[in-house]
């Protein structure tokens, strides 16, 4: 949590100076946005599009983990987990209920939630980095459990009916989907940050036994928490598996997604809702673009050197980089 | 009667191996409440050592394990001192969060350096077996079992029965008294990584002879060491050796009744239906520290 530190600035005038910062923020946001639409209802660059729907995907991904991991202090490896499961639930019910892949949005969120409910009850009584190994397992659990099930066709994978569209349409109409998912998930978690829940989430951060003593209900507000994210990379999950219309165990349940996450997280500054929103962009667009000009495994260097750096060196990320700039003190 | 044997035998001989992969987490965890990500590649650049030294150079794994012990704990203490000790003095996370970043970067390089082929070391001892009683002894887990209990017994008696391993667990116990008492932490907490390190360089070398490797066993090493200590809690070398005997106890059992692919998800899930009765069982665990 921010705390004011003696600046120098008086209050009023570091108040005044960071209602300016703040309007000059949404400005930009709005601008991003609509130079964001433009891009996608003009643009004839298919693979540029893909790279910023990905990045995209991963700003809800990573606003979404954020909830737990930023203003709760808990570090949840388990995204990839919820995303594959929704991913999978979207495969299965559209095949038995025949119905299209995007209707199944609801119930891929509600599977993953439950899921969550289930891993989180156990799990969230342990502190720190126990949590952490936890979900990690649990994603290795998951993975191997849909290699030999027969209702997910093992190592094989799923096909899903693809849309009626040309791929130019496809592709812009996911683009405008995650546009649209990324900029709600974003708000919300920046109401969540301004209620009760985010204050009792961010006091289990900075004290946990201190905040159960002053009436946090602490298990709770971390168990809704880690559903809230496990709800919302679901319905990513269902997006996802009806965008590339096939999905297979290893590729959906790559660990590499919770890691991606996690790296945005740390690159963007999770502590506020628009860390992850430079992060995810900042990093993805990286690494997609370093993936499609050398083919190689530099996505994966760059991520690495970004997330030692900015762990060892940029407590706060790019976002509390600049709160930092402007007089207020962060820790964590 | 002689295929149980032969299962108990096998699971111990392998437990002993898993053992090392998970001392090395215990110890770093358990001094430094610092949980090392990088633990499973650290495990597989240990197989893909040992293979290099036997492939160039000709050297058994038994003797590699000499070079890989000193090797390893320069590396670790070598990333204790530039990137970790600064981060860990913000909080554990905080050093976890470089190892994550430190394990995509490994990762990274070694698929440059080594490709990410499956390989497999192929010494003389590598098929050869030995039969007591009909039960069926494979040479090659039998001497790397004795490589791990040779490198967990001088483990074990450097930090029970020496000074330095006294400081050690005086910094695992209460790092702020350690130092009032006159105990450099910080150089502690270089060697405490440093051998952490070590051990997992041991354990790939005993792994990358009994079993083909690639890059891309990081993650289940990993997990295994994770395993070890969820069983074994943070006790040490000794708690350390419940956690990895059941693990490979458990493993033989599984792949002699079960089917191979269900074996994992068995382990995983086992692993998950354990946490849930204990109920958080490993808070209990946390608190026998080393």
């Amino acid at each position: 949590m921010p705390l004011p530190t003696a600046s120098r600035w008086s209050r009023s005038g570091l108040l005044a100076r960071r209602r300016v910062v703040e309007r000059a923020g949404w400005a930009s946001l709005v601008v991003v946005v609509g130079l964001l639409v433009a891009f996608g209802l003009t643009t004839g660059q298919l693979g540029t599009l893909r790279i910023a729907t990905t990045a995209l995907m991963y700003v809800v991904l990573t606003e979404a983990w954020s909830v737990l991991g930023g203003y709760g202090g808990y570090l949840n490896f388990g995204m990839a987990m919820f995303f594959g499961v929704g991913a999978y639930t979207t495969a299965i019910v559209a095949k038995e209920a025949s119905i299209p892949p995007l209707e199944t949005v609801v119930a891929a969120g509600v599977v993953a939630g439950l899921l969550a409910v289930a891993v989180g009850l156990p799990s969230l009584r342990l502190r720190g980095a126990y949590f952490a190994i936890v979900t990690f397992v649990l994603t290795l659990a998951v993975q191997q459990l849909v290699m030999v099930l027969g209702i997910t066709n093992g190592s094989l994978g799923l096909y899903l009916q693809p849309l009626a569209l040309s791929a130019r349409a496809a592709d812009q109409l996911y683009f405008f989907i995650f546009l649209g998912f990324a900029l709600l998930v974003a708000l919300g978690v920046r109401q969540i940050g301004r209620s009760r829940f985010g204050a009792a989430l961010v006091a289990i951060r900075e004290d946990e036994d201190a905040a159960e003593v002053l009436g946090v209900p602490t298990t709770r507000v971390k168990l809704i928490a880690f559903v809230v994210a496990a709800v919302l990379a679901g319905m990513v999950g269902c997006l996802y598996a009806a965008q590339l219309y096939y999905i297979e165990p290893v590729g959906t349940f790559q660990f590499s997604v919770s890691l991606n996450v996690v790296v945005a997280a740390i690159v963007g500054g999770a502590q506020s809702w628009v860390g992850p929103l430079l992060g995810a962009s900042a990093t993805q667009v990286l690494s997609q673009e370093l993936l499609t000009h050398t083919q190689g495994v530099d996505g994966t260097l760059a991520l690495g050197g970004l997330l030692v750096i900015f762990a060892r060196f940029v407590p706060g990320g790019i976002a509390g980089f600049f709160r930092r700039r402007r007089g207020t003190k962060v820790s964590l | 009667m002689t295929t149980v044997f032969q299962v108990i035998v096998i699971g111990l001989l392998l437990g002993l191996i898993y053992t090392l992969i998970g001392a090395g987490l215990t110890i770093v965890l358990g001094v430094l409440r610092i949980v090392n990500l990088a633990q499973g590649i650290l495990v597989v650049i240990g197989s893909f050592f040992a293979f290099d030294l036997f492939t160039q150079w000709g050297i058994d794994p038994i003797l590699a394990v000499l070079i890989i012990i000193p090797v390893f704990f320069l590396i670790g203490g070598l990333a204790e001192i530039t990137l970790i000790r600064r981060a860990a003095s913000d909080s554990p996370d905080r050093a976890m969060l470089v190892l994550f970043g430190l394990l995509m970067l490994a990762e990274a390089v070694a698929t440059i350096a080594w490709t990410t082929d499956s390989r497999s070391i192929g010494v003389g001892y590598a098929n050869g077996s030995l039969t007591v009683g009909g039960v069926v002894i494979p040479e090659a887990y039998l001497i790397m079992a004795g490589v791990a209990v040779v490198v967990l017994g001088a483990t074990e008696l450097m930090l029970y029965r020496t000074l330095l391993g006294k400081a050690l667990r005086a910094v695992g116990q209460n790092r702020q008294s350690a130092e009032i008492l006159g105990i450099n932490s910080a150089r502690m907490a270089t060697i405490v990584f440093g051998l952490g390190t070590a051990l997992a360089g041991v354990a790939g070398a005993a792994l990358g002879v009994l079993f083909p490797f690639s890059i891309q066993l990081d993650s289940q090493w990993l997990a295994y060491s994770f395993i070890v200590v969820l069983i074994g809690g943070l006790g040490g070398i000794r708690s350390s050796l419940v956690g990895g005997l059941a693990l490979g106890l458990g493993q033989a059992i599984c792949s002699q009744v079960l089917p191979l692919d269900v074996v994992p998800v068995v382990l995983y899930g086992a692993l998950a239906a354990a946490l849930v009765a204990r109920g958080g069982g490993i808070g209990l665990a946390r608190e026998r520290r080393i």
